[in-house]
């Protein structure tokens, strides 16, 4: 097979995730759309592999290791976004501002445990 | 057929990294079967490990060694963990980090400010200082990205530890993102790498890079996109907006082993990644990190000024410090001699060592008085120096090292070692970037070291902090190690001179 079509798909899955990251103001919707920037990054490391073939098989190696960062990376994303929902039972981006430079200039009362506002 | 690769370890090379990761183990088992509020056990078990670990660093000195080698008949021997000089200064100033981060953490985790749990704390802080320490001696580009993601993923924890605070969560939903986020764009950029010269050990890959007919658009892609990753850990503009917000949302202690454990394995990546993956693009690399970098001082300084918290000051400040430590980088372009190279690299490890421990004085002493006076505004520290005289004069080093000012000479001599390496290498505009900048830098430290000074406010008596033992242990390492620093910069000045890069 060509090389051109896993990078072409995996350049479209990229880009597709990094519209989502930009697009997207719900924090899992933004999880979700790292992960398919992650899937995009898999695919061209696998297809490079088997194009060099690689006697070492680093790009088979680092897509195992990719695969298991993005799991980390979506079970602490998801306590995090679990953390904050509870707090403000809100998962939307833009309601986050609690640590705004300006806000908190204006304030002037840094009390760590008062709950915050939505703006 | 491909052939076994058979691999020994040599574990006394590995033993700094896998000795915290022990020990991250059982502090978190062990705080498990102890009885409950016994915290300072586990800080203890913290520090013995990390202790160790330093031993194994000193083991090790004055010694190259490497494993985790692999040879194909096609090329010479590769190897993925290498410990050299750099490596073993950057692991010894993450562990003395580390050290210090445990000892201040004391009071948050057991006694009666007990704000933290004990044994997740202490795992976490372990756990990315154990990726620190890899990714100090990480010799290819899969170890280095895992390593990076062990520095990061245990942070994003910490900075949301604290329970029912919705700041801190905030704080860690903010940096998390914009962490996974890099981290992704960084793997597109590993893979285009990989893709561009078939290997992901650094040694071949600067090898296929600098054999000419493999630089195309598709590896200088992928080295621009790798560095983005690094330049997140940093904190370096575009990639800055995280640092203010997870160093202020977080405790104190968190933003302590950030700005130090945390950038210094940034540093230490990018130090790695440039100087031994990609030197045949310098020039492609090089102006790129000298633009980043004077923009990170700039913007790191001038938003520093405005500030009325501590801990965002000290936040902006490190942006800024962030971009003095990549100022020698940026030096690197086809012209530069391997010599001027050595140096700028020298200039590099010597700055984050002079930086980590006058930092962590300052932070320290932040975070003894935050407990005291929670809103953490700069007139807390109005008089510190007629109430609490020895804290204070920690904090006023620091801040003046950090300032670049006797008596803190250590941060003196980091500027000018870091200015000397830059017009060694021919970069003047860069030199005198990092000299107006520390101009500016000067009205915050002085207005906040002359706040100490001044007699308190009216009708308010003056507290005494009584600062715990711990705490004042961990303040004094850290200025211990500054002041020693200020008398013998050598120790930490010209290590990586005799490593002379070759830029293509």
């Amino acid at each position: 097979m060509r090389l051109a079509f896993p990078l072409a798909v995996s350049a479209l899955l990229f880009s597709l995730g990094v519209f989502g990251v930009l697009a997207r103001r719900n924090a899992v919707l933004v999880l979700m759309s790292v992960e398919l920037m992650l899937n995009g990054v898999t695919i061209n490391l696998v297809a490079f592999d088997a194009w060099w073939s690689d006697a070492l098989h680093g790009g088979q190696v680092l897509t195992l290791f990719v695969i298991t960062i993005a799991a980390a990376e979506v079970g602490l994303g998801l306590a995090i976004v679990l953390l904050v929902f509870r707090n403000r039972a809100t998962s939307d981006l833009n309601d986050l501002g609690l640590l705004d430079e300006r806000a908190e200039a204006t304030e002037g009362n840094g009390d760590v445990t008062e709950p915050g506002v939505a703006r | 057929m491909t052939p076994a690769v058979a691999q020994g370890v040599d574990w006394l090379t590995v033993a700094p990294p896998l000795v915290l990761a022990a020990t991250a183990l059982a502090a978190l088992l062990g705080d498990l079967w102890l009885p409950a509020r016994a915290g300072s056990a586990v800080t203890a078990v913290a520090v013995a490990g990390t202790l160790a670990a330093l031993g194994a660093v000193g083991l090790l000195w004055d010694e190259a060694r490497a494993t985790f080698c692999v040879s194909t008949p096609a090329g010479p021997q590769s190897c993925s963990y290498v410990v050299d000089p750099i490596t073993l200064v950057f692991q010894a100033v993450v562990l003395v980090g580390t050290l210090v981060v445990l000892l201040l953490a004391q009071q948050e985790l057991a006694g009666t400010g007990r704000v933290l749990p004990a044994g997740e704390t202490v795992f976490l802080v372990l756990c990315s200082a154990t990726g620190a320490l890899v990714l100090a001696a990480a010799r290819d580009l899969a170890t280095v990205v895992v390593a990076l993601e062990v520095v990061s993923l245990p942070a994003f924890a910490l900075v949301g530890l604290r329970r029912r605070d919705p700041r801190g969560a905030e704080a860690a939903l903010t940096f998390f993102l914009v962490s996974v986020v890099s981290v992704a764009v960084m793997l597109y950029g590993v893979a285009l790498v990989y893709g561009a010269t078939g290997s992901l050990h650094l040694d071949r890959v600067a090898a296929a890079l600098a054999s000419g007919e493999s630089r195309t658009a598709v590896a200088t892609a992928g080295v621009v996109l790798t560095l983005v990753g690094l330049a997140f850990k940093v904190g370096a503009v575009p990639f800055h907006f995280w640092v203010p917000d997870a160093y202020s949302g977080g405790p104190v202690v968190v933003a302590a082993f950030l700005s130090v454990v945390s950038k210094a394995a940034g540093v230490v990546g990018l130090v790695v990644v440039v100087s031994q993956g990609f030197p045949a693009y310098a020039d492609v690399w090089g102006p790129a990190v000298a633009v980043i970098s004077v923009a990170t001082m700039t913007l790191g300084n001038v938003a520093a000024l405005r500030q009325r918290r501590a801990v965002r000051l000290l936040a902006w400040s490190s942006v800024a410090h962030s971009g003095y430590m990549l100022a020698p980088l940026g030096v690197a372009s086809s012209g530069v001699t391997g010599e001027a190279f050595g140096q700028a690299l020298s200039a590099v490890v010597a700055y984050v060592c002079i930086y980590a421990v006058v930092n962590l004085a300052a932070f320290g002493v932040v975070a003894v008085v935050t407990r005291h006076r929670p809103s953490g505004l700069f007139d807390d520290y109005r008089g510190l120096a007629y109430s609490e005289p020895a804290s204070a004069a920690a904090l006023g080093f620091g801040l003046l090292a950090l300032a670049g000012l006797p008596p803190g000479v250590a941060g003196l001599w980091a500027k000018v070692v870091v200015i000397d390496s830059a017009v060694a290498g021919g970069a003047g505009w860069i030199a005198l970037a990092v000299a107006v900048n520390t101009v500016i830098a000067l009205a915050y430290y002085l207005r906040w070291t002359a706040l100490l000074f001044a007699s308190p406010a009216e009708g308010e008596a003056p507290v005494s902090y009584e600062v715990p033992a711990a705490s004042g242990l961990a303040v004094g390492v850290a200025l211990g190690a500054g002041v020693v620093l200020s008398v013998l910069p050598q120790l930490v000045v010209g290590l990586a001179d005799a490593s002379a890069v070759t830029l293509g």
